[in-house]
């Protein structure tokens, strides 16, 4: 009995936690997905994501452009929720914002290979679950 | 066949002792393995990860003194290697005192930066799991086997006198509450609270600190021929010091210095032992002033009862 109790206790925080240290999921649910678009155009893979995530949380997804540094502050604000736009997993952004799972691979013009990713702003694990949950149910996940 | 130099008892709680340290290293690096696999961007992951791999220092060098002092002397060691053991406590001493500045300089980086420590999720059974759970499965397990080993461990240093021993079941010891630091950290960036993880490896940094910078003086102490000193308290003195004095003295000035495991005894205070002038300069001429002690072999009454030395050679081999 005691067993089950605790099962139960386990079971229901892993559905409770992890949590938004700023609140992002809260945030963005039933509301506006804000992303931030690196690139000229978001690609299918990328938008897949996307919609796919502004799904599962009942919100309109929101692209902005701009410049990239530009978008990255406001990122790590919480003005923009997510960046997209071909991103490499070795981008050097990496060092200021949380990485997705990968989203395809990316063919370089020297011919080398990078998982495709997104970004979101640091500590925000709920938010992370959920844009991994996205990234497999859009099937574009490698 | 028990080892020249030690008594039955001594012989098979070194015989453990061996034993135990290599089931140690043999763990360690099982852990540090599986720890590496799901370590990911936490600090708190890497520097557990850091911190298991330093304690691979101490059984290494266990058991890289137990090998090296067992050799006689010979004409470049004429004293033979006992100080294996004290050279070895001291690079333990330091690996210690190394884990504990680094993670409390590793905790300070990520407050002040306010750094939000990022844990994603990874692929278990078609759902996406939070390599949180994992980091906190892979904790649990390393926690378990260094707290069993430190504690058998930490029953058999005294019986040999071994400050390696002593300091590798500390290092365990501290194994344990960093793990128990780590979980709770993740615990705490699961509840959104960023800080939670850094300051419990923080705190725990700070604890091992504390029993690094201890053990170091110990070891400090004994390069520098200090006195014996006790295994859990470098500053004060062991009892073994007074209980030799009075069984040695005899109106005599005793000195006593450790080497490892073993006890070095001199009879006869500083100025009894520094030779003429004269006789110094005999044999170095100008450079007299660097021999500051002659020795010589034990007195009559400490001696007799020994076995004469031409029986010596076969013992041990």
């Amino acid at each position: 009995m005691r067993y089950l109790l605790l099962s139960a206790v386990l079971a229901l925080s892993a559905c409770v936690l992890p949590k938004d240290p700023e609140r992002t999921t809260e945030r963005v649910s039933g509301r506006e997905l804000v992303v931030g678009v690196l690139a000229d155009e978001l690609s299918d893979p990328d938008r897949r994501v996307i919609d796919a995530l502004a799904q599962r949380l009942g919100a309109r997804p929101a692209p902005r452009t701009g410049p990239a540094h530009l978008l990255l502050a406001l990122l790590e604000e919480g003005e923009v929720h997510l960046l997209a736009g071909d991103i490499p997993a070795d981008t050097p952004l990496a060092a200021k914002a949380g990485l997705s799972n990968a989203v395809g691979r990316l063919h370089r013009p020297d011919g080398s290979e990078e998982d495709r990713v997104l970004l979101i702003r640091q500590g925000e694990n709920r938010f992370l679950g959920e844009l991994n949950r996205a990234i497999d149910a859009s099937g574009a996940g490698s | 066949m028990i080892r020249p130099g030690l008594s039955e008892a001594a012989d098979a709680a070194l015989e453990r002792a061996r034993r135990l340290e290599w089931w140690t290293l043999g763990w360690l690096v099982s852990i540090v393995a599986v720890m590496g696999l799901v370590m990911g961007s936490s600090e708190a992951m890497q520097a557990a990860w850091v911190e298991d791999l330093l304690s691979l220092a101490p059984p290494a060098l266990f058991l890289l003194a137990l090998h090296v002092e067992r050799r006689g002397p010979s004409r470049m060691y004429p004293f033979g290697h006992y100080r294996t053991g004290s050279m070895c406590f001291l690079v333990a001493a330091v690996a210690l005192t190394a884990m504990g500045a680094y993670l409390v300089y590793d905790a300070s980086v990520v407050l002040i930066r306010r750094e939000h420590p990022t844990i994603g999720t990874f692929s278990l059974l078609g759902q996406q799991v939070w390599l949180g759970w994992a980091m906190i499965a892979a904790l649990v397990y390393s926690v378990i086997p260094p707290v069993i080993l430190g504690y058998k461990k930490r029953k058999l240093a005294p019986q040999i006198a071994d400050q390696v021993l002593y300091t590798d079941a500390e290092m365990n010891a501290a194994d344990w509450k960093t793990g128990l630091a780590g979980m709770a950290g993740i615990v705490g960036i699961a509840m959104g609270w960023w800080w939670a993880d850094a300051a419990a490896a923080g705190l725990i940094g700070l604890d091992i600190l504390r029993d690094g910078l201890r053990s170091m003086r110990g070891a400090v102490a004994e390069l520098l021929d200090g006195a014996p000193r006790k295994l859990e308290d470098p500053g004060k003195l062991h009892p073994d010091v007074e209980r030799i004095e009075q069984s040695f003295g005899k109106g005599r000035e005793v000195r006593v210095r450790e080497t490892g495991r073993y006890l070095h005894v001199e009879i006869g205070s500083a100025e009894r032992t520094r030779p003429s002038e004269a006789a110094a300069r005999a044999a170095l001429g100008d450079r007299f002033w660097r021999i500051v002690s002659v020795t010589g072999p034990a007195p009559e009454d400490i001696l007799e009862g020994r076995v004469p030395p031409a029986e010596e050679g076969k013992a041990g081999d």
